[in-house]
């Protein structure tokens, strides 16, 4: 399939000023238990192509799931009719944009031996950590699944482009409910955090092992537990719950779409605007946040976006400085300023936008246990459970999981249900502490959402531990 | 588009073994999508894409599929049998799903 829409695209590449094809086949497969019970076996293969047509500054895509070439050429056909009604009528001159002639493959990361699961010993492994759970009447339900996914996607343009690049994902998670009365608890594994490019050894060595019975006790110890004090205090937040963090008030800020205005009826605008890069103090000189498609193992790594633009790590936030923004070669020639290698699809039905990707918090040089000794009064959060934000992407409110007191220095008792909120234009100048590379983890979501027609994508977020001064921390309802 | 799928499902019905039964969906969309900002166009397109979603079951043990077609007969039913294919493999390891439930009586 790949070999042969290469001939296929030069035979029927139309005479336009620019014309690209985006060949996918994206393979998945979920193994669900819930309590104890195998969920219905579902597999997926979603094979098809997008063809983007440049022509006269006008701009026009067909996607289209028919590869044969009556398929191909009706779908460049529509490409082209879209770019000719739009020429002379649309946001920029597309044809004056540079755009892909990169030649390149990428692939995941696989480990030198791999593990050799059958479907039989995954679904073992899952019912078991749903069954050793089940360690008291309390926990009334759980829920352990394998997602695993395999792309191949093959970027061609008349300019001379072809880019192959193949991305494994391993997506283990669990998730524990515990109840007493009108209380209810969960505890999960990273809040479905667990998203990395690589093998089955992720499943096998990054939490699921013993997670049933561990996550189990933590849902009951928070039912026991007091609610989290109220109160401006400090916060150490930690990497699951940096994540949403990170992803709410810094990513979708930063994208470049949004600040231009093109997602204002629907995900939303931005607090952030054009002559802020370069010198718009975001955060304490102690943020600094990175677009890093490089680490091999990250969920959203990849050798060249949608549009075939090389990706490469670039700071997007330095020593608490605005840099740049996340947006691909169209948004940056619209809007005159340098980004990142972010126009990406979710597949081949949908046109490339700018996404996050990996979008990390760099480590710093405090040991968790001198954050924490820091602390006269404070909470540790852990795992995102809850998030509200403006549609600006500036007031927030975000709830976790699982607390601990920090009082004079000292780790003390758990709290249950933690939530502070925030505004992110200060927020982040109130970081005063950044973990060392030993706090750092490397996380993800399978699900950021925007955009008409709606996509969903995959992103990496990997943070230290941080510490917040003096945040507006609250309870539940007593 | 209907008789393509008809078609389909027969096929699919005319490949099963002794005790075997099926489910299928068809999915389609012709859409096309034109977005604005500040009364100029950008990011105008189409999505043209057909998709089959077939559970396969046996007994009490079942498993799902789903994938896309691309409405050529031979090419769709080539991509059928490789999922039948997968789909008796998987069902044959799974155990009995004790909360199936399918209805038998036709209401259209």
């Amino acid at each position: 399939m790949f070999d042969s829409i290469r001939s296929q695209f030069k035979r029927l590449a139309p005479a336009v000023d620019f014309c690209s094809l985006r060949l996918v086949r994206d393979r998945q497969q979920q193994i669900n238990v819930r309590q104890g019970v195998l969920q219905p076996f579902s597999t997926s293969i979603d094979t098809g192509a997008m063809v983007t047509v440049i022509h006269r500054g006008g701009y026009g895509y067909a996607a289209t799931s028919d590869l044969s070439d009556a398929g191909l050429a009706s779908a460049i056909a529509r490409a082209k009719t879209w770019a000719e009604h739009s020429a002379g009528r649309a946001v920029t001159d597309y044809s004056a944009i540079a755009m892909s002639d990169a030649v390149g493959r990428y692939a995941s990361p696989k480990s030198s031996n791999p593990p050799q699961l059958s479907q039989s010993d995954i679904i073992a492994i899952l019912m078991r950590e749903s069954q050793e759970a089940q360690i008291d009447d309390r926990i009334v339900d759980s829920y352990a699944s394998l997602w695993t996914t395999d792309t191949e996607q093959l970027y061609l343009s008349t300019a001379g482009a072809d880019v192959f690049q193949e991305i494994s994902l391993v997506m283990p998670d669990f998730h524990v409910s515990a109840n007493d009365g009108d209380d209810t608890q969960g505890r999960s594994l990273g809040g479905r955090g667990i998203c990395l490019q690589g093998d089955l050894s992720i499943f096998l060595e990054r939490g699921m092992m013993g997670c049933g019975k561990k996550l189990a006790g933590e849902a009951l110890e928070l039912l026991a537990a007091p609610n989290c004090p109220s109160g401006k205090m400090d916060l150490l937040l930690m990497p699951s719950q940096m994540m949403l963090q990170i992803h709410e008030s810094i990513g979708h800020p930063l994208e470049l779409d949004r600040i231009l205005g093109d997602e204002r009826n629907y995900a939303g605008t931005s607090f952030v605007t054009l002559d802020m890069f370069g010198k718009y103090q975001y955060g304490s000189e102690l943020l600094n946040v990175s677009f890093d498609p490089s680490r091999p193992e990250q969920m959203a790594s990849y050798g060249w976006d949608d549009d075939g633009t090389p990706a490469e790590k670039q700071f997007v936030i330095k020593d608490g400085i605005l840099q740049r923004p996340l947006g691909g070669a169209i948004s940056q020639a619209r809007a005159g300023i340098a980004g990142v290698a972010a126009a990406r699809s979710c597949s081949w039905n949908r046109p490339p936008l700018d996404r996050m990707s990996n979008l990390n918090v760099e480590a710093g040089n405090s040991t968790l246990a001198e954050m924490i000794a820091s602390v006269e009064r404070g909470v540790l959060m852990d795992t995102n459970i809850s998030w509200s934000i403006d549609d600006s992407r500036n007031k927030f409110q975000f709830g976790c999981e699982f607390g601990r007191l920090i009082e004079n220095g000292e780790l003390k008792g758990v709290v249950k249900n933690p939530n502070y909120r925030g505004i992110s234009a200060t927020f982040w100048r109130s970081l005063k502490g950044v973990g060392d590379a030993a706090t750092l983890e490397v996380l993800g979501t399978p699900f950021c959402g925007k955009a008409e027609p709606s996509q969903v994508i995959r992103v990496g977020h990997a943070s230290p531990a941080c510490l917040f001064d003096q945040v507006e921390v609250f309870g539940g309802h007593e | 588009m209907q008789e393509y799928f008809y078609a389909l499902a027969d096929f699919i019905q005319a490949q099963l073994a002794e005790g075997e039964r099926f489910k299928c969906w068809f999915s389609g969309e012709q859409s096309d999508f034109v977005r604005f900002n500040k009364g100029l166009i950008r990011q105008p397109g189409s999505v043209e894409q057909t998709s089959l979603s077939l559970n396969l079951i046996n007994g009490q043990s079942h498993a799902s599929s789903d994938f896309s077609l691309s409405t050529n007969s031979e090419v769709d039913r080539a991509y059928v049998l490789a999922m039948l294919q997968a789909l008796r493999a998987q069902v044959a390891a799974l155990p009995a799903d004790p909360h199936f439930l399918m209805a038998t009586e036709v209401h259209s």
